[in-house]
């Protein structure tokens, strides 16, 4: 009998060791972390810190063409740039990065996002607008080095998802960022698929003009949203069809879509049902991860939003602003 | 039998409940030392408490810096090149705080050398602008750091050389105590302690400053005429029994919490623990140090300390590996989650590839001992009954 009992404690170890060599999906850092102002090397040390496998982050250009991490074009979201430079708006009233030389952003401080010309923080629960803490904005250079200085320390290897901004809004200013991100990324020896850098944008021709004109090797994703947002000129309606996404496997390793492609959802936030998008994807070897997923405005059950996604969807991936809880849910599915 | 085992395993639960605190000295060992990215790195990881040095500027502003000199951590040579003193160091009290705010703060290197000091560490010579902050900051982000995530943890305050500072007719602590008056932190609940060498001045911000705050005596090995408190008076049991009416804890330096041979191995434990414990003091000491300690396992040395020594928590520049060795022998996870779930650690595969392989801990490991040893217990009681038919 207790041979017996043995046995049965065998098979389970054994099927528990099998379990060992499930992986679960990548958790992508949302401009680091939610929980601090976003973009910061604050933010994205503290994504490290939770084990996200990638801190995404979003580059614009500057006046002397200077990589600078932040997400908007313009600075008035996170930043006291009307305090600092209160002459330097356009008529519309904002500050746009690409009116300023790198060493006039260094003046400025950062802080948690607000809407523009308003004391209101956008998301509430998160850290103070209010604080005086000084943080600033960061250059592309300084954030590699945080990448590649935190995995040699930490022993661990994590990676960057580059984001570029509005390529052919920088193209009106006649220079082409992908072109000065590329030579960016060569100068630290990041030019190969195996490196910690993957980029991504929503002008799926800059991907290409990457992939064959600049002849990188690095891993690229297309960003895919709805066409009527305007995001770029891309025929998003094209590049998420079968004949589309069998032309981005060509050039490009993943989607990366906003999660409203990927299923139905009703007015409350739950889900309806599933769009064919990711399967046909995976037909066309694209990894997929949608965007983005946040626990503090999801207005239903996150856990089971997250359950959905991996189970049902089968995304390879999620890009969320909190990538500690995804990955405490992901882990406890297994 | 039955019986024994449900012992055994009320035991291991009991344990695993209340696990030591987890302090993360000068943040964490990652980023250079005292940085807000560090100090957040340390928050992030689950460390229980965030540990930090202060200083006084030339115009009475507290600063985050574990030394009094600015060229262990910061590039001050490149931007001052005649205000160090005969010694050929700068001091950071002879720095206003605008001047120190154009400093860019580096992973620790030896000022003669400028080698790096924990060599495996973030390198010193990358040109990320860290910065020296303030104690207003960290607070704030402290503070912020708990709303945004929900997680309450602490700042525990080291006050720098107080008596130093005397000479230039400054209170640091009064100064302290102010600064966090401001922010309505006084009370023993509010996440604040305080802490330093300098035995008597904990006194005098119990009893003169009449601050409510937790303290902490820190204690180092008593060198005559170096020391600015006699350590071997109050690690005594009189001096124990003294400290008692006044602060919380002990910090002592490791050594004086155990005995180690020539090689680093342990050998013996000192009365310090046994006594601060019968006078209702916790025990925190000094430094764990993943890349640098004494004898052969890390492990075995945290061990000794949690189970041996029964310290109540651990200083260490290594929070988060500290966290995992304590979960490792845990039979039920206690940080996150109150019910019994299985966890899984994950380690990034060394090939970069874009999937994650998932490793089984300890915990499920033990849970399913907890399972096989009650169906055993079933079946055998199945077979005894069995037996008297």
């Amino acid at each position: 009998m207790f041979v017996y009992m043995l046995n049965i404690h065998l098979i389970l170890i054994f099927i528990v060791n099998i379990c060992q060599g499930i992986e679960r999906p990548l958790v992508i850092g949302h401009r680091g972390s939610a929980y601090l102002p976003e973009l910061t090397l604050e933010s994205q040390s503290i994504a490290h810190a939770y084990q996200a496998d990638m801190v995404e982050i979003d580059v614009c250009l500057t006046r002397d063409n200077q990589l600078i991490v932040i997400h908007d074009l313009y600075l008035n979201a996170v930043s006291n740039v009307k305090d600092i430079y209160p002459n330097r708006s356009r008529s519309d009233g904002y500050h746009y990065v690409i009116d300023f030389d790198l060493n006039e952003l260094r003046n400025l401080t950062i802080h948690e996002r607000i809407i523009p010309f308003t004391n209101t923080q956008v998301y509430p629960a998160r850290f103070p607008s209010s604080s005086s803490i000084p943080f600033h904005l960061a250059t592309l250079n300084e954030t590699i080095e945080l990448l590649l200085g935190l995995s040699h320390s930490t022993n661990q290897q994590y990676q960057l998802l580059i984001e570029i901004k509005n390529p052919e809004y920088h193209s009106q200013y006649n220079t082409s960022i992908s072109s000065i991100l590329i030579s960016t990324l060569q100068a630290y020896n990041l030019t190969e698929s195996h490196h910690p850098i993957v980029i991504q944008t929503f002008h799926i021709e800059d991907l290409l003009y990457i992939r064959e004109n600049l002849n990188s090797r690095l891993r690229l994703i297309a960003l895919l949203t709805w066409n009527h947002l305007n995001e770029s000129s891309s025929n998003f309606d094209f590049y998420r069809s079968e004949e589309g996404l069998q032309k981005l496997e060509t050039f490009v390793q993943a989607i990366a879509p906003n999660m409203e492609l990927l299923v139905n959802f009703a007015e409350d936030g739950s889900i309806i049902n599933v769009t064919n998008l990711t399967v046909l994807a995976h037909k066309y070897n694209l990894a997929v991860y949608p965007w983005t997923f946040r626990h503090d405005t999801y207005k239903g059950n996150f856990e089971q939003l997250i359950d959905f996604f991996h189970r049902t969807v089968q995304v390879d991936g999620f890009i969320t602003s909190q990538p500690d809880i995804v990955i405490e849910l992901l882990e406890k599915k297994i | 039998m039955f019986v024994f085992v449900l012992f055994f395993y009320y035991l291991e639960i009991c344990q695993g409940l209340q696990r030591p605190l987890v302090i993360g000295h000068r943040g964490v060992a990652y980023l250079p030392e005292l940085t807000l990215a560090s100090q957040s790195m340390a928050h992030a990881y689950g460390a229980d408490m965030i540990e930090i040095d202060v200083c006084l500027s030339r115009d009475d502003q507290l600063i985050i810096i574990h030394d009094t000199y600015l060229d262990g951590v910061t590039n001050i040579r490149e931007m001052f090149s005649n205000r160090n003193r005969s010694d050929g160091r700068n001091y950071v009290i002879d720095f206003t705080l605008e001047e120190l705010r154009i400093l860019t703060v580096r992973e620790r290197v030896n000022p003669s050398t400028n080698v790096q000091v924990y060599p495996l560490r973030f390198p010193s010579k990358s040109i990320v602008p860290f910065r020296l902050s303030t104690l207003n900051e960290t607070i704030e982000l402290l503070l912020g750091l708990n709303h945004a995530t929900g997680k309450q943890r602490q700042l525990l305050i080291e006050i720098k050389q107080p008596e130093y500072h005397v000479l230039y007719n400054k209170s640091i602590s009064k100064i302290v105590i102010e600064t966090l008056n401001a922010y309505n932190l006084t009370r023993s609940s509010d996440p604040i302690i305080i802490q330093t060498f300098n035995i008597e001045e904990l006194m005098h911000i119990r009893y003169n400053l009449h601050s409510q705050l937790r303290l902490f005596a820190l204690m180092t090995v008593y060198q005559a005429g170096v020391s600015v408190s006699d350590y071997d008076f109050y690690r005594s049991e009189e001096g124990i029994r003294n400290l008692s009416n006044t602060v919380q804890a002990l910090a002592p330096d490791h050594v004086l919490v155990v005995d180690y041979d020539i090689n680093g191995e342990i050998i013996g434990t000192s009365d310090l623990t046994k006594w601060a414990h019968q006078y209702n003091l916790n025990v925190y000491p000094y430094t764990f140090r993943k890349d640098l300690f004494p004898g052969s396992s890390f492990e075995k040395l945290v061990e000794y300390f949690w189970h041996i020594a029964q310290v109540d928590g651990f200083i260490t520049d290594h929070p988060d590996v500290i966290l995992q060795l304590l979960q490792n022998y845990t039979t039920f996870n206690t940080t996150s989650s109150t019910t019994l779930s299985t966890t899984f650690n994950t380690t990034s595969s060394t090939t970069l590839s874009t999937t994650i392989n998932t490793t089984l801990n300890r915990s499920s490991t033990n849970f399913l001992h907890l399972f096989l040893l009650i169906t055993t217990f079933l079946f055998t009681s199945i077979q005894r009954s069995e037996l008297y038919f």
